[in-house]
């Protein structure tokens, strides 16, 4: 039986290598996956999810499971990391709205809950413009005036869609579980 | 139409920290907001919940990002810098091995982005960057942040307004120094330095910042991981918090 992500990040936190080299592998195309979706530049996502494992390695003795999966704390790392990256770069060639209305199109969403991914199906119940407004603030890290600009709405309308959009999620994403245990 | 459920938090703070609360979740809160939220969740245990929820929420929308292979070998790389400096604390080979790669990346960014035009115009970036990695590399720093100090002696409706700076070095040794410009009609202040949301967690005091000729400077060693600091206060001699920050600019849980 595979071993699980928090011993391997127990293991981690003792400084042990072979636990790090089986969680690499086992998480290294999803992080890699998002800082490419982040960042753009496969060279700068590479960089990125380095950058993520280290930390990951750095912070493991702080890992709570009682606060999250390792996965989804993985890419928040991850996530921050590329963010970071945006920041200072202008040349990164990712255009967010675009990125976040991909990820959200129905017909994408459809399929992938096909394959059984739960945000996937959740986000499919939220009205589009908020799950495109949740998407840029969480994937992308664009504060509500950045979402406010980019899509061409007044700024309360960002904060309401990111705002509204979340909690509908949070609601689902509840909805989804009950009904799957 | 979508509204908050019945049971999210309502009443008057909680409302007026909706949004705040929102942006604590997905990451993009400034360090004001961060310390508003921070000083209310002590406070009330629905919006912790909320809080919570949320950011699980917000955190599962990641997972939406395709899967990519990485190139070949990465697994190798990672673990050479974590084995390299053990990822804590990271030596200064580490900063030549991301300036390497830095260069690769810029060399592949220089071709995506379609020309010397686009090279040209973001070289100040570039220096900028570069210079901040050199002068990391002198102290064996890791990171260097900043973040504004707010008042909080605004009344309703006025805007709360920045009195100072507080500046947090990650390396050997990790400190912090606060400079204050306007430190209205206080005498002096205590440097009060927040670790963690739990409890058990004590703050650490930096010291006494005290005015001379309009204005005090104060700093000192962290003891603990500067990953941790949560807020940086100025207490009065009364004991009540005159100005405080958030979580410096540009950190994050996962910093």
């Amino acid at each position: 039986m595979a071993v699980s992500d928090e011993a391997l990040l127990a293991g981690m936190a003792a400084d042990d290598p072979d636990a790090a080299a089986v969680f690499v592998r086992r998480h290294q195309a999803r992080v890699y996956g998002l800082a490419l979706l982040v960042v753009g530049i496969p060279a700068v996502a590479e960089e990125v999810a380095q950058e993520t494992f280290v930390r990951a390695w750095r912070h493991a003795g702080g890992f709570d499971p009682r606060r999250g999966r390792a996965t989804t704390w993985l890419l928040a790392i991850a996530r921050h990391a590329a963010i970071d990256v945006v920041r200072v770069r202008r040349d990164v060639p990712v255009d967010p709205v675009v990125m976040a209305e991909t990820l959200v199109a129905p017909d994408r969403l459809a399929e992938r809950v096909a394959t059984g991914t739960t945000v996937d199906a959740a986000l499919a119940r939220v009205p589009h413009e908020q799950a495109t407004a949740v998407v840029l603030a969480s994937v992308f890290g664009l504060t509500g005036a950045e979402v406010a600009e980019r899509t061409g709405v007044p700024l309360g309308t960002a904060k309401t869609r990111i705002r509204l959009g979340l909690r509908r999620l949070r609601e689902e994403l509840a909805s989804l579980r009950e009904v799957t245990s | 139409m979508t509204t908050d459920r019945p049971g999210a938090p309502r009443g008057g703070r909680c409302d007026e920290l909706r949004d705040a609360l929102t942006d604590v979740a997905t990451g993009t809160a400034d360090g004001v907001a961060r310390a508003a939220v921070g000083e209310h969740l002590a406070a009330c245990d629905r919006c912790r919940e909320e809080l919570s929820a949320l950011s699980a929420a917000a955190d599962e929308v990641l997972l939406l990002a395709p899967e990519q292979e990485p190139p070949a070998d990465f697994e190798g790389r990672v673990l050479a810098r974590i084995a390299g400096g053990s990822g804590r604390p990271v030596a200064v080979r580490r900063h030549r091995a991301r300036r390497r790669a830095l260069a690769v990346a810029a060399g592949a960014c220089l071709a995506l982005a379609g020309g010397a035009a686009v090279w040209t115009a973001t070289a100040p970036d570039r220096e900028l960057a570069a210079a901040y990695r050199d002068t990391l590399d002198v102290a064996n720093g890791r990171s260097f942040a900043a973040a504004e100090l707010v008042a909080r002696d605004a009344g309703p409706g006025e805007t709360p307004r920045t009195v100072g700076t507080v500046f947090v070095y990650d390396g050997d040794p990790s400190w912090a120094y606060v400079v204050v410009g306007d430190p209205g009609a206080e005498d002096s202040f205590d440097v009060v330095v927040a670790t963690g949301p739990g409890p058990g967690v004590h703050p650490q005091r930096l010291g006494a910042c005290t005015v001379r000729d309009g204005a005090c400077t104060a700093g000192g060693v962290l003891d603990g991981d500067p990953h941790d600091v949560t807020a940086v206060r100025l207490e009065a001699p009364d004991g009540s918090t005159w100005a405080s920050t958030g979580r410096p600019e540009g950190w994050t849980h996962g910093w």
